[in-house]
């Protein structure tokens, strides 16, 4: 293994080569070159294939021993059979070269699939790497991304480049790409992300390190991380702990093992289930503990894109009544919220802006602000509650009313919000507009504006209970300094 | 892997500061005698065998004796029982005459050794019951007393010490406890698993009532 700096090969590479280049556009050597080109990598690419075909216009080559220019980086879509020539070719390559510091093995077929063929394959790769001084990512994996290096070396078909603080890790492809496909998907059309990594087999760069790389990575604001599981959960969670001390680590730990509770002699052991030693260990570190594909998505958007909230204290202004109380019920049961007190200042100006029956602090944090409310009301009483201190966040739902102009809603939230942040007001406001194909305008132009909006008060919630309890971590650190 | 029972277990608590109830191991009914006047009646006596892990479900105990001669009468009944569930010689370490201890909340400390994540420890709910009621909190090992605090505070059991329908327990002769039992399965690495249970809790202070552990060899 070599140390962590070698990473940066696998996102700044100056040259890159895909072996099992190919001009069938169903195949992984296919979508891979399309994905490198789609990013706007502008180093050197090579497809390397038997023929040499050239693929997507992109003349391509037989061999790696052949390619002239510098290649940092090979990505490896070929087959696991095909294992012997790629090592040959590796190492008359670098007999020459020695350029290459970063291999991808995209192809399934390796030490995951148990047999002897799979295990000798991925031993050779191992052996190959480690004689080149190569880090490897892999095998079985769909490869990496870095936005702002411009590199996207998956088959993921559909992603979209947006440039951002999120980095995600996952021991899994198919959530990695589950996860980066329904961002392309989202109201703004993407959400900004920086690396994304898959590890697959593990066979050399793994996720403890992965995390360290993430950890000291300028671009990285916050960490996603999908496991199964560790050998080696304690450097996990203490790798992990140590990056919460400045940016927050959002986990979605699959798999539960109860195995040898019933052998254990001690009460102790019988119910130190490993699920809940991993709960403990992560709430010890900092470490937020997502519970689905959409609380950890919902979450990285919303740290990426929030400022983290002073404290607890959350309003809940609502358009309407039973998607508020929804709102409100979930809250309680999260047990990170707490109301606050508005001034009387704040309860009369409220009073004045909105409609005549809206209900305003009754109870205490809380506004009903009724279908009546037209766009500017909505926005002029958000802003009253931003201004006012003892409001830390604002939980903003609306429901589509035929006569609410969501569109101007949401530019006058946009103006608002940016206005206010001009002032040194930074507070979240998480906006909920319900529902469906008819408010997708409003929430275009909003996460194009870089706020992110939600589908149900409780996927707002759920991201705003994360930062609170992270701010709640932070704050605790500052403290015992 | 060797197994501690009660008597070694407590002893080993006790050389480490942390509180046990006052036990003498008797290998016959005048010692027996005489350590009951010693601790003071009420007494429970308790077969102590390193076989016996659970001894309240094999009716190895018992609790209430507050005279000499319902000391002797447990002390042939025990005897009777030992005999019959084939405990003898070696088998057989004595009885432990332990001070009836009539008050405080239940708790269950505990430790264990994972093979991923090392050193932890347990707090929550203690007694018979716990098991069913799994009212408990993990922490990797070691803990200083914010982190104990933290660990307390997770479990309903919590509000017990902060006195819920009577007075608040010594939350603080806990937190010694856990930080103490975190730095032995920090420090000690044979340790495999250890439990205190029940460890008694009341508004003066605590004390480990039964305990059990295991050691690597």
């Amino acid at each position: 293994m070599g140390g962590t700096c070698n990473i940066d090969a696998f996102f700044k590479p100056s040259g890159c080569a895909v072996i099992g280049a190919s001009t069938n556009p169903l195949k992984a050597g296919h979508q891979i070159l399309r994905n490198i080109k789609e990013a706007g990598f502008t180093g050197f690419i090579a497809p390397v294939s038997p023929s040499g075909d050239s693929v997507l216009g992109v003349p391509g080559f037989t061999s790696l021993a052949n390619i002239p220019e510098e290649i940092e980086l090979a990505v490896m879509a070929a087959p696991a059979a095909t294992t012997p020539s790629v090592v040959a070719d590796i190492d008359a390559r670098m007999s020459t070269k020695k350029d290459i510091r970063a291999l991808i093995v995209a192809a399934a077929g390796f030490g995951e699939v148990g047999t002897t063929e799979g295990k000798e394959y991925q031993r050779q790769l191992v052996a190959c790497c480690a004689r080149h001084h190569i880090r490897m990512l892999g095998p079985n994996c769909v490869g990496s991304v870095d936005v702002h290096a411009k590199l996207d070396t998956t088959f993921i078909a559909d992603i979209a480049h947006v440039p951002g603080g999120i980095s995600l890790v996952s021991q899994s492809g198919a959530v990695g790409a589950w996860m980066l496909m329904d961002w392309r998907s989202t109201a703004g059309g993407g959400v900004g992300f920086s690396k994304f990594l898959s590890v697959g087999n593990m066979a050399d760069l793994e996720i403890i390190e992965a995390l360290e790389y993430l950890g000291n990575d300028a671009t990285t604001r916050v960490v996603g991380l999908y496991i199964e599981g560790s050998p080696q959960a304690r450097k996990l969670v203490e790798t992990a702990g140590q990056i919460t001390r400045k940016k927050p680590v959002l986990v979605l730990k699959v798999g539960r093992t109860e195995e040898g509770a019933a052998a254990a002699a001690s009460h102790t052991g019988s119910m130190a289930g490993k699920d809940e030693v991993y709960s403990a260990a992560f709430r010890q570190h900092g470490i937020l503990r997502m519970h689905s594909i959409d609380e950890l998505s919902d979450s990285l958007r919303a740290f990426d894109s929030f400022p983290l909230p002073a404290g607890p204290a959350t309003f809940v202004l609502t358009q309407a009544g039973g998607p508020g109380i929804f709102c409100v019920d979930e809250m309680a049961a999260r047990g990170t919220f707490t109301t606050p007190l508005v001034s009387g200042e704040t309860r009369g100006r409220l009073c004045e802006i909105l409609p005549p029956f809206a209900s305003v602090c009754s109870p205490e944090g809380h506004a009903d602000i009724t279908a009546a409310a037209t766009a500017a009301q909505h926005i002029d009483a958000l802003e009253v509650l931003l201004r006012d201190p003892a409001v830390e966040s604002v939980m903003f739902i609306t429901t589509a009313t035929l006569f609410l102009d969501l569109t101007n809603l949401a530019e006058r939230m946009l103006e608002t919000v940016g206005r206010l942040a001009g002032e040194g007001i930074n507070k979240p406001v998480f906006p909920v507009i319900l529902s469906g194909r008819w408010v997708k305008e409003s929430r275009r132009i909003l996460e194009e504006g870089g706020i992110p909006t939600f589908d149900t008060p409780n996927r707002a919630v759920a991201a705003l209970s994360a930062m609170i309890t992270y701010g709640a971590y932070r704050r605790r650190l500052e403290d015992a300094t | 892997m060797r197994v501690l029972d009660e008597y070694e277990a407590l002893e080993f608590f006790a050389c480490h500061n942390i509180p046990v109830v006052p036990t003498v191991l008797a290998t016959d009914l005048t010692a027996a005698l005489k350590a009951a006047s010693e601790v003071g009646y009420p007494v429970v006596l308790k077969l102590s065998s390193p076989e016996l892990t659970h001894k309240s479900e094999s009716g190895a105990v018992t609790l209430g004796i507050s005279s000499d001669a319902e000391l002797e009468a447990a002390w042939n009944a025990l005897q009777d029982k030992a005999t019959g569930m084939g405990l003898e010689g070696p088998r057989l370490r004595g009885m432990l005459v332990q001070k009836m201890i009539q008050r405080g909340a239940e708790f269950i400390i505990g430790g264990t050794r994972d093979a991923s994540f090392g050193p932890t420890i347990m707090f929550g709910m203690g007694g018979v019951y716990t098991e069913l009621f799994r009212d408990v909190a993990f922490r990797l090992a070691p803990v200083d007393r914010k982190e104990a605090e933290r660990m307390v505070a997770e479990t309903r059991a919590s509000r017990l010490i902060e006195g819920f329908r009577g007075p608040a327990l010594a939350g603080s002769a806990l937190l010694d406890v856990l930080v103490a039992v975190s730095n032995l399965m920090h420090t000690v690495p044979e340790l495999l698993e250890l439990d205190i249970n029940p460890f008694l809790l009341d508004s003066r202070g605590g004390i480990a009532a039964d305990a059990l552990i295991t050691l690597a060899e």
